[in-house]
């Protein structure tokens, strides 16, 4: 089960890294740190932005972009896209795993997948 | 043997060792029980073996509070009773359900789940259910292409039912009750006053009236009511010649913890993938078993939540669906309508199977609540009894309980990377007590004459009998002390048979 998940989630990291999140996107300001993977084969984008935004009414100390980005990337991390991608899938399952979860627009999502969707808010508008 | 109590002369006096009020799943299965012993059963049933407004008009009742459906569409009043319309789901209640839970005012039975074991395995039988068994992993040994969602067991686990054709009792037991030599069946003999002795200490007679004008009084030595939770509430109330409160209200217990199941949508699971989630679907008419998500009694004590399940239906089907609360309407043609086109939403994920997105949909207890409850109204139904009145009413930890059975889903689904959760926007504010205007019941009734110990807590012993008449004896899921999430009629079956037991045993030992 766990080799089916990884090498599922692999996969998806690919794809995402592939073809960044979609609609509505500004070429250049997107990155892998703020594109929930798992996510974002579920949803579109504006839901992931509307996910983000309620996260940041919630939390209006995280408005900020580099904010984020220091809370999502742990210090000294690779700036390698693939690298990231993975500290992140690791992230997510380490929240679900220690409860660090937290509901967002109905959304029952790990807080890194949150912070991600908030960061994506935040840079595509 | 059977009589019409309209066809005999008025005023007869009718005698037997048993009185058995009310012949539907409770009812029945008790007279089937006490076929060739040498006692005279007599079961009063008050309508007829079809199907008649006039009949059915007699339950009609006003509802105050949360909204529910028309009081007479929820229960049928005749011969088999509700059996002749329930859609056979089954599941015994967990262990907990019988717990004494201090997050759960009101919680805990006399008896345990142990207690039922035996009388469950019986109750299978009469529903025409397979063997009682309701651990998953025997499914899977089965049926190894029955595959559970991969979550933590110690969270999450698999709740199995089983579905009954479902058995109609009035079809299915006609011929066994009339052909019985000691079970004396009379139809359309309406209770409409129970009599007790001077000191209302054993209930000497019932009065049974109807349509034509006849009255008639049945005398036994036992007597046991299985109307239904809120027949037997009203009756009980409405007899009050002698005890100005009604019989076995000197505690002012009778009628309160009116209890349903809430059964409501309330999230949605989104996988990546298409899942069959063959396990989990239901094709009525055809499934045997599936399983529901149910929460365990672990998490439900560290989350102090009440006890629900989570069943699946495709989200592309579910959001053409109406609520029940709609669909149930007082008009039985609309209703019948409404009930047909549902059925053909459902008929569309029959040609796939191919879906990635569900709706989770609740069954849960609701809390135990003095202030939920049934009286009497001063309007009477044309028999002469005082119909019943219901005021139904939730409290917020029904509402939390909901909310946090899909926070605990959600964690689990994005823990084995499942999918994701979406809760339902009137689960959002945690503050918002309010409930949303699809909110409705199972038309389960419950509660009503709960069981205890204490006469001062409770209106009927772990036997059924009601604390203070010697003779008199509750049947049905109005002996509930909490609801439980499964469907209340193999419990109040295996409840019957239980209390029947004990009614032989007694009998046997004054013999």
């Amino acid at each position: 089960m766990q080799r089916r998940v990884f090498v599922k989630l692999s996969a998806y990291t690919a794809a995402v890294l592939t073809f960044p999140l979609a609609q509505g996107c500004r070429s250049g300001q997107m990155d892998t740190t703020s594109q929930p993977i798992f996510f974002s084969h579920l949803v579109d984008a504006k839901t992931i932005a509307a996910a983000g935004k309620a996260y940041l009414a919630a939390h209006p100390g995280e408005k900020d972009a580099d904010k984020l980005r220091t809370m999502l990337l742990p210090k000294g991390q690779s700036s390698d896209a693939g690298a990231i991608g993975r500290s992140l899938v690791a992230s997510i399952a380490s929240d679900f795993k220690t409860g660090k979860t937290v509901t967002v627009n109905g959304w029952v999502l790990a807080i890194t997948e949150a912070r991600q969707c908030a960061l994506y808010y935040l840079l595509q508008s | 043997m059977h009589t019409d109590a309209r066809n005999i002369e008025n005023h007869t006096l009718i005698e037997g060792d048993i009185c058995i009020i009310g012949a539907g799943a409770a009812g029945i299965s008790i007279a089937l029980e006490w076929i060739n012993t040498p006692y005279r059963v007599i079961l009063l049933e008050g309508g007829g073996f079809e199907y008649e407004d006039r009949m059915q008009a007699l339950y009609r009742g006003k509802t105050t509070g949360q909204r529910y459906y028309p009081l007479e569409s929820a229960r049928l009043h005749y011969f088999g009773g509700t059996t002749g319309h329930w859609a056979g789901f089954c599941s015994p209640l967990d262990e907990i359900d019988f717990e004494k839970r201090d997050w759960v005012p009101h919680s805990g039975w006399p008896i345990q789940r142990s207690d039922l074991d035996t009388f469950y395995a019986r109750a299978q039988k009469n529903l025409d259910l397979g063997p009682y068994e309701y651990s998953f992993p025997e499914y899977q040994k089965e049926d190894k292409s029955l595959v559970p969602l991969p979550f933590d067991e110690e969270a999450v686990f698999n709740k199995m039912w089983q579905f009954s054709p479902p058995s109609r009792f009035g079809a299915k037991y006609r011929d066994t009750i009339l052909k019985a030599p000691n079970i004396h069946l009379y139809t359309y003999a309406n209770v409409c006053d129970i009599g007790a002795n001077e000191n209302v200490s054993a209930i000497k007679e019932v009065i049974v009236k109807n349509f034509a004008g006849k009255e008639h009084t049945v005398r036994a030595k036992y007597f046991i009511s299985a109307c239904c939770a809120i027949q037997n509430a009203r009756l009980l109330l409405a007899s009050n010649r002698q005890a100005p409160k009604g019989l076995g209200n000197d505690n002012d217990l009778v009628g309160r913890f009116f209890m349903e199941h809430l059964e409501i949508k309330s999230a949605e699971i989104w996988f990546p993938d298409p899942d069959p989630l063959k396990l989990y679907l239901l094709d009525f008419g055809k499934t045997k078993y599936r399983a529901e998500l149910g929460i365990t009694a672990k998490k439900q004590e560290e989350h102090r939540i009440l006890n629900g399940t989570a069943s699946f239906t495709p989200l592309e089907i579910a959001r053409t669906q109406p609520a029940f609360i709609d669909i149930w309407t007082k008009d039985q043609k609309q209703r019948e309508k409404n009930m047909s086109d549902f059925s053909k939403t459902e008929d569309q994920f029959k040609s796939t199977n191919r879906f990635r997105n569900f709706q989770l949909f609740t069954r849960v207890e609701q809390a135990p609540n003095p202030d939920s409850r049934i009286t009497l109204d001063t309007e009477k139904d044309e028999l002469g009894m005082p119909r019943a009145m219901l005021h139904w009413e939730l409290t917020p930890l029904e509402k939390r309980s909901i909310r946090t059975i899909y926070e605990i889903i959600g964690k689990q689904a994005g823990l084995s990377q499942k999918g994701r959760v979406r809760l339902l926007e009137y689960l959002w504010d945690e503050d918002d007590h309010s409930w949303p205007e699809f909110t409705g019941g199972g038309w389960h009734h419950m509660g009503t004459t709960r069981m205890g110990t204490n006469p001062k807590q409770s209106v009927v012993n772990a036997d059924c009998k009601v604390h203070s008449i010697d003779n008199l004896y509750i049947a049905g899921s109005s002996c509930y002390v909490t609801a439980g999430a499964p469907n209340p009629t193999l419990t109040l079956v295996a409840l019957s048979l239980r209390l029947s037991d004990h009614l032989k045993k007694r009998i046997s030992a004054v013999s």
